[in-house]
């Protein structure tokens, strides 16, 4: 609709002036509007950070068991006792063994009596900081016992630790994949966009073709043809791999569509006429035209190969253990009777609910964005 | 038209011929072949088999042969006599295994489909209409959860609560007394009445998606130039919106249908896997970490298959709502 | 309301509602259709002369409305008027006279009908809606429509989608829709500027025939000097959401007064002034935002005869150079006193 109201740029500030600002600028502006993004983003990078410091902001380390503490859930941090006695500095209630009288097994009880204070920087078992430091700094602890957020799996490991370790894999693996089907479809969608006529036709059908079948069945029996004797790295590799395969269609599509389009624009045909290298008008003028696109266009991708690689290693086909990610925590939640018993160790699902609703919010904002001159 | 239809058909059956390649390629993934296996199991089980019977096998199975012999035969076997392998695991004919599960399958698939479609329509047209009002928002940050928690995740949250709240397993898809039982109108309100659980669970995200794609293309027609041109004719709101741009947002949304049967379908086997039900998610699941070959190639054939129809009928549909299409050739 | 009058607008606003803020659009414009005459409205893109004629039905966006100010419009001489603008947006009211006595023709006739229903049955479902027909009368009436306004073979025709129609049918199509329930006034929305200058001509030509056949007044939306003087009997000249001068269409062109007006018409190239070498010139600067209006009369900034302090402070009162030509501007102030003293 050419009504002339559209034609008003949406800005309010008068004193900004739309036309003397950048494209990135535009972007900006457009993508604060967009307050679920900026709320992504804050989701986003508080992921990122503790994917970076995982080992710093874990009081203990992913393989390490806790006997006095097996199966058992969250600890709850207080201010006040129950004397309703405040505390500055939040404790946890102390955790005594008995064993049960029916089963014979260990069981920890919550002792009232004693409290264990909350401290950070304490020093606690040693680890290697990015597999390159040695210390044994974590960020907290409980003086005096043993602190477990979310409680801790049937072999008493601490699911908060596992959860920060496996944010950490998970994110790169998102990363690592998206990186391919980047690098993947930026080639095949750049072949298809350049070369035109049939290879064009071939590309797109192939795309089409991908993306009519069903994926997940696909990828399964891929990742279930991989050779069990393969070391983590490997299958961590092969798994991104598959996994990217995924992701490249849109990024591809993107790439040639914006490509075609863009070879006919007037901007490209006035760079042309007043003298500008192909490669100047590629690297001035078109690639910063779609890269917004293609911004936008990662930013779904990455969801997409989360749950992908969550799905697979959920099954048992992706990931295995010793490699931590959230898929490879739920597996050990995969059946009733352990949800029943142990209810948290569907925490780590969460983690995989706020990282694809941050990115979604941020793919959102990124996409209005994207087109700052669009309504 | 006949041409559209014909050329369709044409790309229909050369993606079939596409995905029987993937799977047989799968069948042929790992490393060893089907007497291998049955060598190893025999070892196993203390009775050896000599290399001359492997060998013998082999040349029976027709193992010996360069791939695309073997691939012929396969596909042949299949097409003319719908003999689709033999499962090593169960010690069937793959058809005969799939045959018993892939009914609950669809079952499952179609009425997830169906009541996506049909909560997702008017939900996404109101929530355009009513653009930001406080429903849409309820509805589109709904949506969002819905899109962002995996579907397994999904399952596993409700079977804790029904755990919880019903104490009772919200798993599989019969109870007990119906479990064996033969068909009967009984068992079909017994499978209805278990049926909402993994419905509910296939189709969340796939009806929060739905429900974005209807807004956006409802909104989009909406500010068509004919939504106003009706408008000065003086159509009532209600009339108008129904008759233009709900009408029009339509297209796009039949049109993905076939997308929208495959994602379906590509959720199936993980949440027939967490709610263990008798179709064939668990069946899938386990030819591929038992490695039962054919039994998996199988499974992805027929997965792929139903999309590939589903995408086709959707083809067939759009012809019928879409003047434009149906002008097309003529 | 004058006799003769048609309809009347009366100090009307528009704002758009931007985020919350309050932009005005349309600074309180008055306007006069009498009966049986062109009346077309003149300036650049998004000087509010779109969203005006969609006010006078009511189709205004969603996030544009009317703030204050009266749309007096009666069918007929004899009838009482209605005052359009406090309506119900959607209401009863508005549609019964929506496509029946005031109706409408879009700038782009490619879009103005839905592609997935035929071009009868869009035509035919007004006809239906206000004239209570049956569906074999109403179809009668729109082959007879088609006709008319120059589709040949109307009787396969009514049958077709629109994709089947050129740029120019379409456009025929859509007058035949908007004369399907003899309105008294057809609203023209720049109708001619999206095709060739061909068929520009063609539609002119039956828009200005239909008009005299079936006695209609028409408010005629254009940016284009030339269509103003090939149909039109009163013109409006509107700058940033005021009109800034405004009267017959031969004083207009031959007495231009008004600063705009003057370098609108020194803009187009008229075939009689080739011999004196006369330049053709543009106008200075280029439209604001309307975030960005200056303040007093909008055009200051780019007018040759700006007077400082003045002009940049309040906009000019109205001169009545005569009594059929108004202008808003400083430099007519005293013209004026003279006229009246």
């Amino acid at each position: 609709m050419t009504s002339p109201v559209l034609a008003i740029p949406k800005l309010k500030k008068s004193n900004r002036r739309p036309e003397m600002a950048t494209q990135w600028q535009l972007m900006w502006w457009k993508f604060k509007k967009h307050h679920m993004a900026l709320v992504g983003m804050i989701m986003l990078s508080l992921l990122v950070f503790s994917a970076v410091f995982a080992e710093i902001l874990s009081p203990e380390i992913p393989t390490e068991r806790n006997n006095k503490y097996l199966a058992s859930g969250p600890m709850g941090i207080h201010f006040f006792d129950s004397e309703w006695n405040f505390h500055l500095r939040p404790f946890v209630y102390s955790r005594s063994t008995k064993r049960d009288p029916v089963t014979l097994r260990k069981i920890a009880v919550v002792d009232e009596t004693k409290l264990w204070p909350i401290e950070f920087f304490v020093t606690g078992s040693p680890y290697k900081f990015w597999g390159l430091v040695e210390t044994d700094i974590h960020f907290f602890g409980a003086k005096g016992g043993f602190v477990h957020l979310f409680g801790t799996d049937s072999l008493g490991r601490d699911v908060f630790s596992r959860s920060l370790y496996a944010t950490r894999i998970s994110l790169s693996v998102g990363l690592v994949g998206v990186t391919f089907a980047f690098i993947l479809g930026a080639i095949i969608g750049g072949i298809a966009g350049y070369f035109g006529g049939i290879i064009d036709n071939l590309i797109m059908r192939l795309i089409e073709f991908i993306r009519s079948i069903p994926t997940l069945p696909l990828w399964l029996a891929l990742s279930a043809a991989l050779p069990r004797e393969w070391s983590s790295l490997q299958v961590y590799l092969a798994i991104t791999v598959i996994l990217a395969m995924i992701g490249w269609t849109h990024l591809a599509r993107t790439v040639r569509s914006k490509l075609l389009a863009l070879r006919e624009e007037d901007f490209t045909v006035a760079a042309r006429l007043s003298g500008c290298t192909d490669m100047r008008i590629i690297l001035r003028h078109l690639l910063p035209a779609f890269m917004s696109y293609m911004i936008v266009d990662v930013t779904i991708a990455f969801p997409e190969i989360l749950l992908a690689e969550t799905s697979l290693s959920f099954l048992g086909l992706g990931l295995r253990e010793p490699a931590e990610s959230w898929g490879v925590l739920l597996f050990a939640a995969q059946n009733v009777r352990s949800i029943s018993h142990m209810p948290w160790l569907l925490i780590p699902g969460l983690f995989i609910i706020v990282a694809v609703l941050a990115f979604n919010f941020v793919g959102d904002g990124m996409r209005d964005a994207a087109d700052p001159y669009s309504k | 038209m006949i041409r559209f239809v014909f050329s369709r058909f044409v790309y229909m059956v050369l993606t079939m011929a596409a995905v029987s390649v993937i799977a047989f390629i799968l069948i042929q993934l790992p490393p060893g072949d089907f007497a291998d296996s049955y060598a190893n199991k025999r070892q196993q089980a203390g009775a050896p088999i000599t290399t001359e019977e492997l060998d013998n096998m082999r040349h029976q199975l027709g193992l010996d042969q360069p791939w695309h012999i073997q691939y012929g035969s396969w596909v042949s076997n299949m097409v003319l006599r719908g003999d689709m392998g033999y499962s090593w695991e169960w010690r069937r004919p793959v058809a005969d295994v799939i045959g018993d599960r892939l009914p609950l399958t669809l079952a499952l698939a179609f009425s997830t489909l169906f009541l996506m479609y049909l909560i997702a329509i008017p939900i996404g047209i109101y929530s355009a209409v009513r653009q930001y009002s406080a429903t849409d928002h309820l509805f589109s940050t709904a949506g969002y959860v819905g899109l962002a928690t995996p579907n397994f995740l999904l399952a596993l949250i409700l079977m804790y609560l029904g755990q919880k709240w019903f104490g009772q397993s919200v798993g599989g898809l019969f109870s007990p007394e119906y479990q064996d039982a033969p068909w009967s109108w009984g068992r079909v309100g017994n499978l209805i009445e278990h049926l909402w659980v993994p419905v509910i669970v296939l189709g969340t995200a796939g009806t929060a998606y739905l429900i974005r794609t209807v807004r956006a293309s409802t909104l989009d027609e909406l500010d068509k130039m004919y939504v106003m041109a009706a408008r000065a004719g003086g159509l009532s709101p209600m009339r108008l919106l129904l008759k233009y741009p709900v009408r029009m947002a339509l297209n796009p949304i039949v049109a993905t249908l076939g997308w929208r049967l495959t994602y379906v379908i590509s959720g199936a086997p993980i949440v027939g896997v967490v709610m263990s039900l008798p179709d064939t998610g668990p069946l899938f699941l386990h030819s591929l970490l038992n490695q039962d070959m054919y039994l998996a190639g199988g499974m992805v054939l027929i997965y792929c298959a139903f999309t590939i129809i589903g995408t086709f009928i959707s083809d067939l549909l759009l012809i019928l709502i879409d003047p434009r299409i149906r002008m097309q050739g003529n | 309301m004058k006799k003769g009058v048609l309809l009347e607008i009366r100090d009307l606003h528009i704002t758009l509602d931007f985020d919350g803020d309050d932009i005005p659009i349309v600074q309180g414009i008055d306007l006069e259709l009498p009966a049986g005459k062109v009346l077309a409205l003149v300036g650049e893109s998004g000087c509010g002369k779109s969203i005006t004629s969609q006010a006078l039905l009511r189709l205004l966006p969603r996030e544009v409305r009317i703030s204050s100010g009266e749309i007096n419009f009666r069918p007929t001489e004899d009838q009482s008027p209605i005052d359009i603008a406090p309506l119900n947006k959607d209401g009863k009211e508005i549609r019964s006279i929506r496509g029946n006595q005031m109706s409408m023709i879009f700038q782009e006739p490619m879009s103005s009908f839905s592609p997935i229903h035929k071009i009868g049955d869009q035509i035919g479902e007004v006809i239906q809606l206000h004239l209570k027909v049956t569906k074999a009368e109403a179809r009668r009436r729109v082959i007879d429509l088609l006709d008319k306004v120059g589709i040949p073979d109307p009787e396969q025709a009514v049958d077709q989608y629109p994709h089947s129609f050129s740029g120019g049918m379409r456009q025929r199509a859509m007058i035949a829709k908007s004369l399907a329930c003899n309105p008294s006034i057809l609203i023209a929305d720049e109708p001619t500027t999206a095709l060739d200058v061909t068929i520009q001509a063609q539609i002119l030509e039956i828009m200005r025939n239909l008009k005299d056949e079936l006695r209609m007044s028409m408010i005629f939306i254009t940016h284009d000097l030339g269509v103003v003087a090939q149909i039109a009997d009163e013109v409006a000249i509107m700058y940033m959401g005021r009109i800034v001068e405004k009267g017959p269409v031969s004083e207009i062109f031959n007495n231009p007064q008004h600063p705009y007006t003057v370098s609108l018409l020194s803009a187009i190239p008229r075939l009689g002034d080739l011999s004196d070498r006369r330049k053709l010139t543009s106008i200075r600067g280029s439209v604001p935002s309307l975030f960005e209006r200056p303040p007093g009369c909008a055009f200051h900034p780019r007018c040759d005869s700006f007077i400082p302090g003045r002009c940049d402070t309040q906009f000019p009162p109205t001169s009545q150079l005569s009594p059929i030509h108004e202008v808003h501007c400083f430099i007519h102030e005293n013209t004026e006193k003279e006229i009246s003293s």
